[in-house]
C-alpha cells in the first residue's frame, strides 16, 4: 500500500492549496482565451487566398504560437524538469532531419524526367527557382 | 472488526503483484519526476516523430507535384473551425479536472473528464460528417495525393482521439475505486493522460492549417 | 452458566447475528492473509502473462531463440540454390526428402527452388532475423533480465507494460511467419520493401506490413520502460557514471528505438494505403506492369519510402550492435580481473555514437541519384560516426593489456568479437565514400560488412552473454568443453562463410541474385566460392548442435554453482541465485558505493574483486544476502577448490 498523505500541500513540484489552484485555473481559461482567438485570426487570413509561400509563414507562426502555449500551460512546460527538456531537445533536433531529409528531393521530378515541367501554373502558387544539379551517371537502383 | 482493506477488488490492481515499485506516485528527488511522467513524455516524443514522418511526407509530396489544390478549394473549413474549438475547450476541461482532483474535488473532476469524453465524441462525429461528405463526391485516398495525405494524417490523429476517448473512459468508470483508496496515483494517471490528450490538441493545432488553410 | 442466547465463537461470547458477521470477518482475514503469504500466482498470471522482468527476459529469449534459428535455416535452404543453382534439394542427404515435400510445389517444384521462393527467403531472413531474433534477444531478453539487477530495482518501472510489450512481439513474429502460408506466399521485395516493386507484390507483403506494426509497438513500449526504469529506478549511491556499460549500452539503444520507429510506422502505413487502399504515397506517374499500365493516380516519390525506411533502418544496426558491446565489455572486464579501460571514453563514444546514427542513414542511398551535397553531407556524417566505433574497441583492447585474462567460455567469445567487429567496422569504410559505394553497393561486398559486424560480432556477444549469464539464471553452469567446441567452431565457419563475400563483392557479384551471379562474365573467376561458403553455412549449422545440447542440457543438468559465479563484481551478483518470479530480485535493496569493475584494487586484499554493494567498512561480519557475504563464502570456496 502507498503511503499517501493527503495532508501535503506539496505535491511533486505542485502546490495544492485552494488559492494555488485556482489561480492556475485562471490562468488556463486566459489561455483558452487567447487559443480561441488565435484561432480565429488564422482562419480569417485564410479568407485573404494569400500566396502559398505567405500563407505558409503566417499559418506556421500563428500555430506555432497557440501550440506554445497549450504545450508551456496546458502541459506545464514552462515549469518541467531539465530531463524532459533533454529529450524535447533531442527530439526536435531529429524532428529538423526527418523533415530535410525527404524535402531536398522536391527537384527530382524535373531533374529525373525532362520535359516534365514542375512549374506550370499551379493555382496560387509562387514559382519556385529551379536548383542547379550536376547530372550524375547514377545507376537507378532496382 | 477492523476493516481489511480489500485487495483484491480494487479495480486494476494486481493482487497478486505484491513489488511495489518505487517513485510511482512520489518524484524521485533528483530527476524530479515520477515514472508515469518520464514516461509518458517520452512517448510524446516518439509520437512526435510519428507524425514529423508524416508532415514530411506532406512536404515533399506537395513541393514537388505541379499542381496541389488549395486547402478551401476542396476541403469544410467551417466544420474543421469548429472541431479546433472544440478540441482545444478539451484541453481545457481536462486540465480543469486535473485541478479539482488536487483540490479533492472528485465530483467536479469526474465532470470535467466526462466533458473531455464528450468533446473527444463531438470531434470524432464531424469528423465522420466530413468524410462521409468527402466519399459522397467520390473523393477517396486513392483520388490524389491531396486526398491521400489528408484522409491519413486525420485519420491517424483521429485514432489517437479515440485511443484517449478509451482511457477517458477507463478512468471514469474506475474513478471512485481508485481515488478512495489510491488518490494520488488517480491523480497522476489524470495528469498523464491529459498530457497526452493536450498532445492531440496540439497535432491539431499544426494539422489544421497545413491541411485546410493553405 | 453461558450468557442467554448467546453462542460461543472462539473465546468469545455473542449474539448468533454477531457471530455470522465475525465468522465472515474471520473468513475474509484468513484468505487474504493466505493470498499474501502463500504466494498464489496462477499458473497463467506467472508464466504466460508474467509483470516479471526475469521471466519476460526467458521468454523473449526462448522466443528470439528459435527465431534466430528459423532464420537461419531460411539462409541454409537459400545457400543450397547458390552452391548447386538450378539443383533439386531431393539430392540432399537424410532430409532431402522430407524437405521437398514440406516446401511443397508451389516453392520449389521437384526439389528445384523457385526464384520466387528463393526471394521469400531473401527478405524474411533479414526480417527475422533483424526484428524476430537479434533485437528481441539482445533488449528484450537481456535487457529486461540484466537491467532492473544491474541497477538493484525490484523491477521494471511498468511491469504491466512489460508484459504487453512481449504479447505484441510474440503474435507480430507468427503473423509474420504465417505469410509463407499464404498464397503467392511471404513478403519477397527485400527486408528493405523498396516500392514500386514493395506495392505490386503479392498479399504475403501486407502482413509483413501488419506484422511489423505490432513489432514496432513492442519495441516502443520496450523503450519508454527501459529509459524511465534507468533513469528512475537506480539503487542509492548508484549515480550515471557508476553505471554498468551495459547498463549505458541499454540505454542509448532505447533512444534509438524511441526515436527511429515512428518513422518506419509511418512508412507502412503509408506503403499499407498503398497497397490496399490505392493511394500513390510512393507511387510514381506512369508505371506499366507487364506492359500494363497501372491506374493509380500517381505523383508519388519511391525515394520518400528510403528515406523513412532508412531513418530508422539506421539507427537500428547500432541497435544491434550496442547491446552486444555492452555485453562484450561486462565479459572483458570480469575475465580480465581489472577495470575497463577508458570508461568515461567507453560512455561518451556510446552516447555519441547513438546521437549521430540519425544523421547518417542516406548513405544507404548514394546511388538514388540524389545531388552531390546531400551526398557530401551524408559522407562526412558516416565518417565521423566510425571515430565513436574506433574508441570502443580501442577501449575493448586497452583493457586486455596487462590482464590476469581468463579464457573462460564468454571470454573467449568476447575476444572473438574485437577483430571481427573491427573487420565489420572497417570494411564499412568505402561503403561509406559516396566513390566507392559506386562500385560496391548492392553487391555481396555490402553483405560481407554487415554480416561481420551482427554475425561474429553481435551473435557472437549473445552467446557470450548467454554462457555468462546462464549460472545467474539457471544456477547451474553450461559445459566448458562443449562451449569451448561451439567457439571454435563457430569462428572458423562464419569466417568462412563471410569472408569470400568481400571477394566476390569486389568482383562486382550482386546481391539478391537467384543464380548467385552465375549468368555474369565478370563473376565467373570468384563464382566458385558459393560451394565454399554454403558448405561452410551447412557446418556451421552443425557447430550450433553443441550448443543447443549443452544449452538445454545445462538447465536440468548443470554443475550447480554459487550465485557469483564469476566472481563479478556488478549488482546482479548481489542477487541470490536464479532470483524467484514475483518476489523482488534482493534480499537486501543494495546500495552502491563504487564505481562497476572494481577489480584488483590496490591495497584489498581479501579477493581480487570488490562488489559495488559492499559498504568500505563493513561495521559487523558480512552477513548472508550481502555482497560480503558472498565474498567470504566465495573466498572460501575457491580455496577449498
Amino acid at each position: 500500500m502507498e503511503h499517501e498523505t493527503h495532508e501535503e500541500d506539496h505535491h511533486h513540484g505542485h502546490d495544492n492549496s485552494p488559492e494555488a489552484v485556482k489561480k492556475e485555473i485562471r490562468k488556463y481559461l486566459y489561455v483558452f482565451y487567447a487559443l480561441a482567438v488565435l484561432t480565429g485570426v488564422t482562419v480569417w487570413i485564410s479568407t485573404f487566398h494569400l500566396p502559398i509561400h505567405t500563407a505558409v509563414i503566417i499559418a506556421l507562426v500563428v500555430a506555432a504560437t497557440k501550440g506554445s502555449l497549450v504545450a508551456a500551460f496546458f502541459m506545464h512546460l514552462i515549469s518541467e524538469r531539465k530531463l524532459i527538456y533533454g529529450v524535447l531537445v533531442l527530439t526536435v533536433f531529429f524532428f529538423g532531419m526527418l523533415m530535410w531529409g525527404p524535402w531536398h528531393h522536391r527537384h527530382d521530378a524535373q531533374r529525373e524526367w525532362p520535359g516534365y515541367d514542375l512549374h506550370a501554373a499551379k493555382p496560387g502558387a509562387a514559382a519556385e527557382p529551379a536548383e542547379q544539379h550536376p547530372q550524375q551517371p547514377a545507376p537507378k537502383k532496382h | 472488526m477492523t476493516a481489511h482493506a480489500d485487495l483484491h477488488a480494487l479495480p486494476g490492481h494486481d493482487a497478486h503483484h505484491e513489488i511495489e515499485i518505487p517513485y510511482t506516485v512520489h518524484a524521485r528527488p533528483d530527476t524530479g519526476l515520477y515514472n508515469g511522467k518520464l514516461g509518458i513524455w517520452l512517448f510524446l516524443a516518439s509520437e512526435v516523430m510519428l507524425f514529423g514522418a508524416l508532415f514530411s511526407t506532406l512536404i515533399l509530396l506537395r513541393t514537388s507535384a505541379p499542381t496541389w489544390p488549395r486547402g478551401w478549394q476542396e476541403l469544410n473549413i467551417p466544420l474543421a473551425t469548429l472541431n479546433t474549438f472544440i478540441l482545444i475547450a478539451s484541453s481545457v476541461t481536462v486540465v480543469l479536472a486535473w485541478a479539482n482532483m488536487r483540490l479533492g474535488n472528485l465530483k467536479k473532476g469526474k465532470i470535467f473528464l466526462f466533458l473531455t469524453l464528450c468533446c473527444g465524441a463531438g470531434f470524432m462525429v464531424i469528423k465522420s460528417i466530413e468524410y462521409g461528405s468527402k466519399f459522397a463526391h467520390h473523393h477517396y485516398p486513392s483520388t490524389n495525393n491531396f486526398f491521400a495525405t489528408y484522409f491519413v494524417m486525420t485519420g491517424l490523429h483521429g485514432i489517437h482521439v479515440l485511443g484517449g476517448m478509451v482511457v477517458f473512459g477507463y478512468l471514469l468508470l474506475t474513478a471512485d475505486k481508485w481515488y478512495a483508496n489510491h488518490r494520488d496515483q488517480f491523480t497522476n494517471r489524470v495528469e498523464v493522460t491529459g498530457l497526452y490528450w493536450h498532445f492531440v490538441d496540439l497535432v491539431w493545432i499544426f494539422l489544421f492549417p497545413t491541411l485546410y488553410l493553405l | 452458566m453461558p450468557p442467554k442466547r448467546q453462542i460461543r465463537v472462539g473465546s468469545q461470547w455473542m449474539y448468533a447475528r454477531d457471530a455470522q458477521r465475525a465468522l465472515e470477518e474471520a473468513l475474509r482475514v484468513a484468505e487474504a492473509e493466505r493470498a499474501e503469504h502463500e504466494h498464489q500466482i496462477p499458473f497463467i498470471r506467472k508464466y504466460v502473462f508474467s509483470t516479471d522482468h526475469k521471466w519476460i527476459g526467458i521468454q523473449y529469449a526462448i522466443t528470439a531463440l528459435t527465431f534466430l534459428l528459423l532464420g537461419f535455416s531460411m539462409m541454409l535452404l537459400m545457400r543450397f540454390q547458390l552452391a548447386f543453382p538450378g539443383e533439386s534439394m531431393a539430392k540432399i542427404p537424410v532430409i532431402g526428402g522430407m524437405l521437398v515435400k514440406l516446401l511443397g510445389a508451389s516453392n520449389a517444384p521437384g526439389g528445384v527452388m523457385l526464384p520466387e521462393f528463393y526471394n521469400q527467403l531473401g527478405a524474411m531472413h533479414g526480417t527475422v532475423m533483424v526484428f524476430l531474433a537479434i533485437v528481441p534477444l539482445a533488449v528484450g531478453a537481456f535487457g529486461n533480465y540484466v537491467v532492473p539487477l544491474q541497477i538493484g530495482a525490484p523491477d521494471m518501472a511498468f511491469p504491466k507494460l512489460n508484459m504487453m510489450s512481449y504479447w505484441c512481439y510474440l503474435p507480430g513474429g507468427f503473423l509474420m511467419l504465417s505469410s509463407f502460408f499464404f498464397p503467392g506466399g511471404s513478403a519477397n521485395s527485400g527486408w528493405t520493401s523498396y516500392p514500386p516493386l514493395s506495392i505490386i507484390a503479392t498479399q504475403g507483403q501486407t502482413i509483413w506490413i501488419l506484422g511489423m506494426v505490432l513489432l514496432i509497438t513492442s519495441s516502443l513500449l520496450g523503450s519508454v520502460n527501459f529509459i524511465v526504469t534507468i533513469f528512475q529506478l537506480r539503487a542509492k549511491g548508484l549515480t550515471f557514471m557508476r553505471l554498468p556499460f551495459f547498463v549505458w549500452a541499454q540505454l542509448v539503444t532505447s533512444f534509438l528505438l524511441l526515436l527511429a520507429f515512428p518513422p518506419l510506422e509511418a512508412a507502412a502505413i503509408l506503403q499499407l494505403m498503398d497497397r490496399v487502399a490505392g493511394t500513390s504515397f510512393f507511387m510514381p506517374s506512369g508505371l506499366v506492369v507487364s506492359g500494363t499500365p497501372l491506374t493509380n493516380a500517381g505523383g508519388g516519390n519511391p525515394l520518400l519510402w528510403q528515406h523513412l525506411f532508412w531513418f530508422l533502418a539506421h539507427p537500428e544496426v547500432y541497435v544491434l550492435i550496442l547491446p552486444g558491446m555492452g555485453i562484450i565489455a561486462e565479459v572483458i572486464a570480469n575475465n580480465t580481473r581489472k577495470p575497463l579501460w577508458g570508461y568515461k571514453s567507453l560512455v561518451g563514444a556510446g552516447v555519441f555514437l547513438g546521437f549521430m546514427s540519425f544523421v547518417v542513414w542516406a548513405h544507404h542511398m548514394f546511388m538514388t541519384g540524389m545531388g552531390t551535397v546531400i551526398s557530401a553531407f551524408f559522407q562526412t556524417t558516416t565518417m565521423i560516426i566510425s571515430i565513436p566505433s574506433v574508441v570502443i574497441l580501442t577501449a575493448l583492447i586497452i583493457s586486455l593489456w596487462g590482464a590476469s585474462i581468463r579464457f573462460t567460455v564468454p571470454m573467449l567469445f568476447a575476444l572473438a568479437f574485437l577483430p571481427m567487429f573491427g573487420i565489420g567496422g572497417l570494411t564499412g569504410l568505402p561503403l561509406g565514400l559516396a566513390a566507392s559505394d559506386i562500385h560496391l553497393h548492392d553487391t555481396y561486398y555490402v553483405i560481407a560488412h554487415f554480416h561481420y559486424v551482427v554475425a561474429p560480432g553481435t551473435i557472437f556477444a549473445m552467446f557470450a552473454g548467454i554462457y555468462y549469464w546462464f549460472p545467474k539464471v539457471t544456477g547451474r553452469q553450461m559445459n566448458e568443453k562443449l562451449g569451448k567446441i561451439h567457439f571454435w567452431f563457430s569462428l572458423l565457419f562464419i569466417n568462412g562463410v563471410f569472408l569470400p563475400m568481400f571477394l566476390q563483392g569486389l568482383m562486382g557479384v550482386s546481391r539478391r541474385l537467384y543464380d548467385g551471379g552465375a549468368q555474369y562474365a565478370h563473376a565467373k573467376p570468384i563464382i566458385h566460392t558459393n560451394l565454399l561458403i554454403s558448405t561452410s553455412a551447412w557446418l556451421l549449422l552443425a557447430a550450433q548442435l553443441p550448443f543447443i545440447w549443452n544449452f538445454f542440457h545445462s538447465i536440468f543438468k548443470g554443475k550447480r554453482v554459487g550465485a557469483n559465479h564469476w566472481n563479478a563484481t556488478t549488482l546482479e551478483w548481489a542477487a541470490t541465485t536464479s532470483p524467484p518470479l514475483g518476489h523482488g530480485n534482493f534480499a537486501v535493496i543494495p546500495q552502491v558505493y563504487r564505481g562497476p569493475y572494481e577489480y584488483s584494487v590496490p591495497g584489498y586484499d581479501a579477493a581480487d574483486y570488490l562488489p559495488q554493494n559492499v559498504p568500505d567498512e563493513p561495521p559487523h561480519p558480512p552477513a548472508e544476502g550481502e555482497g560480503g557475504g558472498m565474498l567470504a563464502a566465495t573466498a572460501v570456496a575457491q580455496r577449498e577448490g
